[in-house]
């Protein structure tokens, strides 16, 4: 299940946040070797200590983690407009309610493949991707600006995203660093799904163990 | 005039009131008679980078339900204030989980004829600041649900309006303006000559979607209600000069 965690949730599944911060580390420093700070065995940034949105794909129980993304309205302090402002100061810098950034986006291939044989690496990307388009158009955001590596971009399409890079910066990991923005709306969802083939609600908001309940006041 | 089109003069008409207005008790009050909601209330978090000693409250609750409110602590169990300084999305107060303290305060709520539905919306500028606006109705929640999916991209605006507002009320000016980007400046520079976004992203070489996010940014940063406002301030501003 597709979920986002919240600041004043993180109390509540330590767990998953210390699989992410993990997650994180192996993917971002140990594999796509990014200069990314990492402090016993995770990596953490400070963006992390602002409260960020994390939308994590996890097992019901929310003890399996396989994959996250980090999500900061632009409207804060964002990592983007930080890591970017150097190469292309003018281009990233977008600012509104409603843009918001996603970074950190990664999946964990060992864990999906244990527990999700029938996907490849590729097809995990994508739900991850479905389930941001839907999770954004849940919240009311419309635009997602995002970083990834130039392969990436063919990952994007694949699932039906027009992603519009506005900028790359060099020196950040073996690869430049690509800055993208792409729309959310009930239309690129429909494309998504129709690319991706996936036709069942994915981001499902919380742990069914909280689902919200309204406030009942009959008694 | 169809409602679309309605509900953008609304938030262009309300976006300017709120501008002009005195303070942000006078802001929330347009807010609120805008949209026919039954109360707004604005609160700046205390935090450091804030540098208040004290939280900044404005609300247009009434006094004997206010005093009620601080007499019983309730910003101590106030479940939309207590996640509302930590959450980064806006949500419905109907998502917030029920305890017998929260059950306690909304039961009290309604018997001094409050409504208990209500949109919470977070703030975290620049800086870091984090603030809330909430927005309360006696609205059944079915309808009020519809209603905020059918206003929050405008509700959000307006927030920020209120931001903005009571960062001029508390430190005697705005923040400065994040700067117009290159691209920015060339979407302003286009649309100031009539086109639209098709041929800005033509010209441009960028998406449809991109020359949108780009004008809405830079509509942002100026603080505009609109484009043709966004293009006046920039050619006053000589950040364009379309000729």
């Amino acid at each position: 299940m597709f979920i986002t965690l919240e600041a004043h949730q993180y109390a509540r599944y330590p767990g998953l946040l210390d699989r992410m911060f993990k997650l994180r580390k192996e993917v971002f420093s140990d594999h796509l070797g990014w200069s990314v700070t990492v402090t016993n065995g995770s990596e953490k940034d400070r963006y992390d200590d602002l409260g960020p949105v994390y939308l994590l794909w996890c097992d019901d129980d929310g003890q399996r983690l396989y994959g996250s993304m980090r999500l900061m309205p632009t409207t804060g302090p964002t990592l983007l407009y930080d890591v970017f402002r150097g190469t292309f100061p003018a281009d990233i810098d977008l600012v509104a309610p409603g843009i918001w950034e996603g970074t950190r986006m990664c999946v964990d291939e060992k864990a999906v493949s244990l527990d999700f044989p029938e996907l490849t690496p590729l097809d995990a990307f994508s739900r991850l991707l479905v389930a941001l388009c839907e999770c954004a158009l849940h919240h009311g955001i419309d635009m997602m600006l995002s970083n990834y590596e130039p392969h990436m971009r063919r990952v994007y399409r694949r699932a039906g995203v027009d992603v519009d890079e506005l900028g790359r910066a060099d020196g950040y990991g073996r690869l430049p660093v690509c800055c993208g923005l792409f729309e959310v709306s009930p239309v690129v969802l429909d494309r998504m799904r129709e690319a991706t083939g996936i036709t069942d609600p994915l981001y499902s908001k919380s742990l069914s163990i909280e689902q919200p309940r309204a406030i009942g006041l009959a008694a | 005039m169809d409602e679309k089109t309605y509900a953008r003069e609304l938030f262009e008409q309300t976006f300017v009131a709120i501008q002009h207005a005195t303070d942000v008790a006078a802001s929330i009050i347009l807010l609120r008679d805008a949209y026919k909601l039954s109360h707004v209330t604005y609160h700046m978090a205390q935090t450091i980078a804030s540098r208040i000693d004290a939280p900044f409250v404005r609300t247009t609750y009434p006094p004997n339900w206010v005093s009620r409110y601080l007499q019983q602590g309730y910003f101590n169990i106030d479940p939309v204030l207590i996640e509302g300084v930590s959450r980064s999305l806006p949500f419905l107060w109907s998502e917030l989980e029920v305890t017998p303290a929260t059950q306690r305060l909304f039961e009290d709520a309604t018997q001094h004829g409050l409504g208990i539905s209500g949109y919470a919306i977070p703030i975290i500028d620049r800086c870091g600041r984090r603030a809330l606006v909430s927005l309360n109705t006696d609205m059944p929640q079915d309808q009020w649900s519809a209603l905020v999916v059918h206003y929050r991209a405008h509700w959000l605006e307006l927030a920020h309006g209120l931001h903005t507002k009571a960062l001029v009320e508390l430190y005697g000016k705005e923040d400065p303006a994040p700067p117009l980007g290159r691209r920015e400046r060339e979407c302003l520079h286009w649309a100031a000559l009539g086109k639209e976004y098709k041929d800005i992203s033509c010209i441009l070489g960028i998406s449809d979607h991109t020359a949108r996010g780009y004008l809405k940014s830079a509509r942002f940063k100026l603080s505009c209600a609109n484009i043709p406002q966004a293009i006046a301030k920039a050619i006053s501003l000589r950040l364009i000069n379309p000729v």
